[in-house]
């Protein structure tokens, strides 16, 4: 729900704050809790990760333990954290994102989705470089030839009619997975949302790549991504409520889902 | 004879057009059930006659649940989402939290389906079987929902005579396993009953 990228001038920020914490828990740790979670195990359980169906009824607990496999040590902070974007998604992103919304064309509004994805094409690039995947790599920069000239800088989309070029979204997090890197602790940073700590390192990289970060008064450059932000929550307006509406522990599962939905793209 | 013929005739054609494609498509009876309970589901929803007044929304609301409670197993769902701490539960204290568990996951997304249906379209992409259980499915699915492409995976079991839902993965993230970390940090500390009264309260709080 929250915006993961961002530009250079927040990356370092946030940067620094990690390198804080990461020093403060004591590097030790972090690399402790780095468990085995990659690429590898994430592939195997893939489809039927629903293993305990029957496992259960024979007394094995095993998968009761799906989604505490990434630690959260910083749980106090990431909490306050929590409620911190909580507050900043009801107060201001949402009605921001509805007030847009109301005044801006559907076709518009997914025009500059189109835009923006299109311009953050060369982290997607590098990062399916990375992994060794060559195809991957062929089909972003195919979708981006095409979307640039006969999609007019992006804002059309008519790669989409090929299937081919519809590939899995590629990110540094993902590449460090891939490498074996565990998740490290899960840590919740104010705007930016849900991540761990591998990951938090990944949108750092990736934010070397996002042009939009290079942009020169930093002030435009913050507010292109303020926009990019507004307008992609115009497009899941509900679902944060939705997830909030329905979960016993709403931090708890937000952190569950975050967790999952990265097991997947790094699966995939 | 000529009558003959032309009986002959067209009992060969239809062969001809019917065999080979009976032999080019796979028997899918999951997605096909998954798919007779959405499109019906998708129906009822895109039906204008509900558009007017609480009282019809809430016969669209009873109508829809009709399909979707011989489609998903709640009572399954339930038990899964409390893995292993299910063994703590009396029957009792079972039966009244599958009851409260699935009014809590009917309320919430039949609330939200219903609010924000916009003329959704559901491709049905493939079954994937799973490897030692035949009656084990899971139904790959994308739903295009305001632009977006969103994966929704069906895992599905056959049990008398039908095929039900035991789990939805939404872009990865299975409801079982969300629900069973929240159950877990609660049931680690407490008793079956507190829970119970954590989802009454969630479930008053909404109306």
């Amino acid at each position: 729900m929250m915006e993961r990228r961002y530009s250079v001038g927040t990356a370092m920020t946030v940067a620094t704050l990690a390198l804080c914490l990461v020093l403060a828990l004591g590097g030790g740790r972090v690399a402790g809790a780095a468990s085995p979670i990659g690429a590898g195990a994430a592939a195997d359980e893939g489809a039927f990760a629903d293993e305990d169906f029957f496992e259960d009824e024979f007394g094995t607990d095993a998968g009761a333990r799906a989604g505490s496999a990434v630690p959260d040590p910083l749980a106090p902070f990431n909490k306050a954290m929590f409620h911190f974007n909580d507050k900043l998604y009801f107060w201001v992103l949402k009605p921001a994102a509805t007030g847009y919304k109301t005044v801006t064309p559907a076709i518009v509004r997914t025009g500059v989705k189109n835009f923006f994805y299109n311009l953050t094409t060369p982290i997607r690039v590098v990062n399916c470089m990375l992994q060794g995947k060559s195809e991957r790599m062929g089909a972003e920069i195919g979708r981006f030839m095409v979307n640039t000239t006969v999609g007019v800088l992006g804002f059309g989309n008519p790669a989409s009619r090929d299937p081919r070029l519809a590939v899995p979204e590629e990110d540094l997090g993902q590449t460090f997975a891939v490498w074996g890197i565990g998740d490290g602790p899960y840590i919740v940073w104010p705007v930016l949302g849900p991540s761990t700590i591998r990951d938090s390192f990944g949108m750092i990289g990736d934010g070397f790549l996002d042009p939009v970060g290079y942009v020169d008064p930093r002030i435009l450059s913050a507010g292109i991504k303020a926009f990019d932000t507004i307008n992609a929550t115009s497009f899941r307006l509900g679902d944060y409520e939705a997830l909030k509406a329905s979960a016993i522990i709403p931090y708890e599962a937000l952190r569950d889902a975050y967790i999952q939905n990265r097991k997947k793209k790094i699966g995939e | 004879m000529k009558r003959t013929i032309i009986t002959i005739l067209c009992m060969g054609l239809s062969l001809a057009l019917t065999v080979p494609g009976q032999a080019a498509q796979p028997e899918t009876p999951a997605t096909d059930a998954a798919r007779n309970r959405i499109e019906n589901v998708i129906d009822i929803l895109k039906n204008p006659a509900y558009d007017e007044g609480p009282e019809k929304l809430e016969e669209q609301r009873r109508k829809i649940l009709k399909q979707v409670d011989g489609f998903f197993d709640f009572e399954r769902i339930a038990q899964l989402s409390l893995g292993r701490f299910r063994r703590q539960f009396s029957e009792e204290e079972m039966k009244t939290f599958t009851d409260l568990f699935t009014d809590l996951l009917t309320n919430t997304y039949l609330k939200q389906v219903q609010e924000e249906f916009e003329n959704e379209k559901v491709d049905y992409l493939e079954e994937v079987h799973h490897p030692s259980d035949k009656d084990r499915v899971m139904v790959k699915t994308l739903v295009y929902r305001k632009g977006n492409k969103v994966p929704v995976d069906y895992s599905m079991y056959f049990e008398d005579g039908q095929w039900q839902v035991y789990d939805v993965k939404v872009e990865g993230v299975s409801l079982v396993k969300n629900y069973r970390t929240q159950f877990e940090k609660i049931l680690l500390n407490e008793s079956p009953q507190a829970l119970i009264d954590k989802v009454r309260e969630k479930l008053e709080e909404k109306e």
